[in-house]
């Protein structure tokens, strides 16, 4: 079922999923929040206000921000803001269930980084996901 | 260093070496500094780029990612210059010009970018150079100035509509105009034109331009356009009148340096009498499908050097069927193009175009002349055609 090197019980909760797999929206709903670093991509967990709930290690060491200073913020507007436009914040916003993948310019540390962006909603989920992959 | 491994060290030099501990205390002080930079940057609200003159990005903020992420598409926005050349040509040439000037390479250039599917963001981009290869790109998102300077100009093109008004009927005379507003954002402004029934079966026609373009130059431009109405009943004469105009722009905030061209004409006789401040001059279109311009009674602008030297005036006799044509700048002049040559090719379209009612005229030699461009200034022009 996962797709891994190894295949442990926590694969089998998704984070030994890659960042392209067809079945990546119904591995994040299941994955706790204690398992998010094992990802092999960068993930925020969000709630479906935009608040931050999980920040992994993936992704914190691609911004330079540690996931206490990010926990608890609004992603979009507080941690994020390059992708506060109609391309990523507003597609959460307009879609109840969303699964969308697109090329996108982040700024780590200042510096512009082509990075795949995949944006997951469930309808009916309290939580949503941005997933992200540098190109 | 993490927080973890930080923290770790730092619980460690405490019981430990005193030196230990304050530089485990420096290092978690200058992690923190770090974050809060990175979060001044992260939560900027103005774009900015450091680039290299060769146009390869140093560095980005979220801002300018936010903003320009529409236009960049899939690209990867480690070089700006392709962008630039896409959105605004002439701030590559901007950058690339001059390598020793410091400081604002020029004025923001305002551009339109989709957001959404419909809508439109205006952003101000700027060049700032900081220093030897080094240029900062500001980008703001300037969509509330925008509507608002289009707010402004639909109030100026209205006032100016308002107080253009009508012109008066003179028996023996056919008048028609044409007035267009520029098609700029803040062009709009101080061109009239008026027809003024005088005692004596006379008529004066007046086409001006009050330099500026904002409400100012509109306010300006009624009030001399109202104070010349009331003047040229008793002062009638060009030269006169000219002289009374050069006292009045004093007077009014804006009006300094305002050029306009009069003309006097006696219906009985066809006597056309005439003078100019500093305005571009009169076209004759004879009957025949002869043409020429009016260069006499030419002086300054008005107000420029009032009182000093006299007005001039000079003199032509229309014969039934000859029109007048007066007109601002903005019909012929092009900053592409040079001024002798769209007077030469004025002067070729309009006798062409004098088989037409006046009014109509007026409005086929605007077309042409713009010849489907977008118009860089007001334009306004007067045919006064004798009957």
């Amino acid at each position: 079922m996962s797709i891994g090197k190894q295949s442990t019980a926590a694969d089998e909760a998704g984070h030994g999923r890659q960042f392209d797999d067809p079945a990546l929206l119904d591995a994040l709903e299941s994955v706790a929040l204690d398992e998010i670093d094992e990802i092999g991509f960068g993930l925020v967990v969000m709630n479906r206000d935009g608040l931050v709930l999980g920040y992994n290690r993936r992704e914190s060491r691609l911004s330079g921000l540690p996931p206490a200073e990010v926990t608890g913020r609004n992603f979009f507007t507080d941690v994020g803001p390059c992708t506060n436009n109609y391309l990523v914040a507003q597609r959460y916003a307009d879609s109840d269930e969303l699964d969308e993948r697109l090329d996108y310019v982040f700024t780590f540390r200042m510096a512009p980084t082509p990075v795949r962006l995949r944006l997951l909603a469930r309808k009916g989920s309290d939580r949503q996901y941005l997933a992200v992959q540098p190109r | 260093m993490s927080e973890a491994a930080s923290a770790k060290s730092w619980r460690s030099a405490r019981s430990a070496d005193p030196a230990q501990h304050l530089a485990a205390r420096a290092a978690e002080r200058d992690a923190k500094e770090r974050t809060h930079l990175l979060q001044f940057f992260y939560q900027c609200p103005v774009g900015l780029f450091e680039i290299d003159d060769a146009g390869t990005v140093r560095m980005v903020n979220p801002a300018a990612v936010q903003l320009l992420a529409p236009v960049i598409g899939g690209g990867d926005l480690s070089t700006l210059f392709p962008l630039l050349r896409r959105l605004a040509p002439e701030m590559v040439d901007v950058i690339t010009a001059d390598h020793g000037r410091l400081g604002p390479l020029a004025a923001g250039r305002r551009m339109l970018v989709p957001v959404g599917a419909s809508g439109t963001a205006c952003l101000e981009m700027q060049a700032v150079r900081v220093g030897p290869d080094r240029v900062m790109i500001v980008v703001q998102d300037v969509s509330a100035e925008h509507r608002l300077a289009l707010r402004e100009r639909e109030i100026a093109v209205e006032l100016q509509l308002a107080l253009l008004g009508k012109v008066d009927e003179v028996p023996g005379l056919t008048a028609g105009v044409t007035y267009r507003a520029a098609d700029a954002e803040l062009e709009v402004g101080g061109d009239w034109y008026d027809v003024i029934a005088l005692p004596g079966g006379r008529a004066g026609l007046v086409v001006g331009d009050i330099v500026g373009h904002n409400l100012v130059a509109t306010s300006a431009m009624g009030q001399l356009k109202g104070e010349l109405r009331a003047t040229a009943r008793y002062r009638p004469e060009p030269a006169d009148l000219l002289e009374v105009a050069d006292q009045i722009t004093g007077r009014i905030e804006g009006a300094q340096s305002a050029t306009m061209a009069y003309g006097l004409l006696d219906l009985s006789s066809g006597e056309l009498s005439y003078a100019s401040a500093g305005h571009p001059p009169m076209l004759l279109v004879r009957a025949d499908g002869s043409a020429e311009y009016l260069a006499g009674g030419r002086g300054l602008p008005l107000g420029i050097l009032a009182g000093t030297l006299p007005r001039t005036s000079a003199a032509t006799r229309l014969r039934p069927g000859d029109a007048v044509v007066m007109f601002t700048d903005g019909l012929y002049e092009r900053r592409d193009e040079m001024l002798d040559q769209r007077l030469t090719e004025l002067i070729r379209l309009a006798p062409a175009l004098a088989q037409l009612p006046p009014t109509e005229m007026s409005r086929e030699l605007t077309e042409a002349m713009l010849g489907g461009r977008p118009a860089e200034d007001d334009i306004c022009v007067l045919v006064a055609a004798f009957d």
